[in-house]
């Protein structure tokens, strides 16, 4: 990142800040939101994987993800009679990701930075609708070099969920993606059976399949399979000389893995997960500076390199602040999905976030362990007493 | 290498372990609270129509009623700590706020009865307030170790 851009991402980080500070000011204490304002940071490295058709020739990939999310507007209108007020909120959205692909028939060393900044907008209709947007602008840029030119991409997309009951919601959209090699643009179809503070199944194309049991209200464990990829704008010193000062990167690759979330209500969550990632493949294309923002397939005809990769081993980790306080969502299943959509769709196009959403547990057993005096004296009154 | 941020990394280690001392306490609160919504889910055998509409009411209802009672108890803590260094006019207005707060606190149990009753039947909202109690006694109960 360059100095401005630094600056830029930490005042848009600081105004973040102060404008959620002000919205709470507003009301005293009473939260007006129904999403805390998060940063998050997490950590991919796979392992080295060589081509399936040229044992000599591997790649490696690491990439490091910075971001946060804030409610920029929550609109709650209120109810009348028996039906249900709608709800309104747009969140903000940033993101930087600093990749390192490393090929061992390429001498140059490359950091592929994406920078970008978006809105995303909910709307909850009555009981049972939530309609998700979301629009992000990114920089793509190689710092390894100062001559070469950041290009400029978009990604958005539209969802309409449905919440059929507290166990069944589906949800179907259009995006546009670089998550996968093909074209970018991409229906969505998703489907969630089973409660989500239980064991469930979830079923999200383009982004993921996986099973997830929260075993109570920190812990929640996940075996996933989800596509991860991208697009990189590089600099070319490696291929027919000068002819194209820039190469497309493309990467695509499905990771299979356990995850392990703790998500705390207040403040810290973390998660860590592992597996393997396969389905991998990688293509370098040739883009004169003139087509570098047009739209990638014209120019797929020209690859310098298109090749399938042999499997092999991923770690991803990561930590969640989240601060403040939100208005609480206890059973409000439309909501339950509103929140999902933004924690697994809202944050960047990489996909490698926290996969649990901040969705309240609700205990089955009727029973609090380690329960003493001093956490429950604030519940009670001199009245309740008599 | 690794020494070069060893600074950084203590910086890190310590926000984080600051944090989660920190978020303990909430902790505590927001699972006790999951364990009430739990006893009324339990105690109102809401149909599922009831209980969509029941309870994005109830959240409300929670928020502002957390706004009041934290705000009084804020205060009164303060002054039943240090309550030489405060005058006899500012206990005054701290007990008038006192009254003044329980009084918005009736107010809001009374709009939120009209609210509740507009959702699910009224057998089901003295349900509600009964399992509220009843709570609390199993709260005690279970302190005890009974």
């Amino acid at each position: 990142m360059t100095k401005k851009k630094y600056y830029f991402f930490i005042l848009s980080l600081i105004s973040a800040n102060c404008f959620n500070a002000y919205s709470q000011e507003v009301k005293k204490d009473e939260p007006k939101h129904y999403i805390k304002p998060t940063f998050y940071i997490n950590r991919l490295v796979t392992g080295k994987r060589t081509f399936k058709t040229n044992k000599n020739e591997n790649y490696s990939f690491a990439q490091s993800n910075f971001g946060f999310y804030f409610p920029i507007y929550t609109n709650t209108k209120p109810n009348v009679g028996d039906k249900i007020g709608s709800v309104f909120q747009i969140i903000g959205t940033g993101n930087v990701s600093r990749a390192i692909p490393k090929f061992n028939f390429i001498s140059s060393k490359h950091t592929l930075v994406r920078t970008n900044f978006g809105l995303s907008a909910m709307l909850n209709t009555g009981t049972k609708n939530v309609f998700f947007a979301n629009v992000l602008p990114f920089i793509a840029e190689d710092r390894s070099s100062l001559q070469y030119k950041p290009s400029v991409r978009l990604t958005y997309m539209f969802i309409y969920n449905r919440t059929v009951s507290e166990r069944f919601s589906y949800r179907i959209g259009y995006a546009k993606t670089y998550l996968l090699s093909g074209s970018p643009r991409q229906p969505i179809l998703g489907i969630r059976v089973g409660k989500f503070d239980r064991f469930h199944f979830n079923f999200q194309y383009p982004r993921y399949v996986s099973f997830d049991w929260p075993l109570d209200e920190h812990i929640t464990i996940s075996l996933f399979n989800k596509v991860m990829g991208g697009i990189y704008g590089m600099r070319n010193v490696e291929f027919r000389g000068d002819t194209y000062n820039s190469v497309l990167f493309k990467r695509q690759e499905k990771l299979t893995g356990l995850e392990w979330d703790y998500k705390s209500d207040n403040l810290l969550s973390f998660f860590f997960s592992a597996g393997f990632v396969g389905n991998n493949s990688i293509i370098l294309n040739e883009v004169s500076s003139k087509k570098i923002n047009r739209y990638f397939l014209d120019v797929m005809r020209s690859n310098f390199i298109a090749a399938k990769l042999e499997p092999s081993l991923f770690i991803n980790l990561g930590v969640q602040l989240s601060f403040g306080k939100a208005k609480k969502i206890y059973n409000n299943l439309s909501m339950y999905d509103a929140i999902d959509l933004n924690t697994n769709f809202g944050n960047g196009d990489n996909n490698d976030a926290m996969k649990s959403a901040p969705i309240p547990y609700i205990p089955s057993q009727l029973k609090l362990k380690a329960i003493q005096l001093k956490d429950v004296e604030d519940l009670f009154e001199l009245e309740d007493i008599n | 290498m690794w020494y070069k941020y060893k600074i950084w990394w203590v910086i890190i280690l310590t926000g984080f372990y600051s944090v989660a001392a920190l978020s303990q306490n909430n902790d505590k609160k927001e699972k006790i609270e999951s364990f009430k919504v739990a006893f009324i889910t339990q105690k109102l055998n809401l149909t599922t129509k009831e209980a969509q509409l029941f309870w994005p009411v109830y959240n409300e209802y929670l928020d502002k009623i957390e706004v009041l009672k934290n705000s009084r108890k804020k205060e009164l803590r303060s002054a039943s700590i240090n309550i030489e260094s405060y005058s006899d006019k500012d206990l005054e207005l701290m007990l008038d706020n006192e009254f003044l707060s329980k009084e918005k606190e009736v107010e809001l149990g009374k709009e939120y009865f009209n609210k509740f009753k507009s959702v699910i039947p009224v057998k089901k909202v003295i349900l509600l307030y009964k399992a509220e109690d009843e709570f609390k006694r199993e709260l005690l109960r279970q302190i005890s170790g009974k």
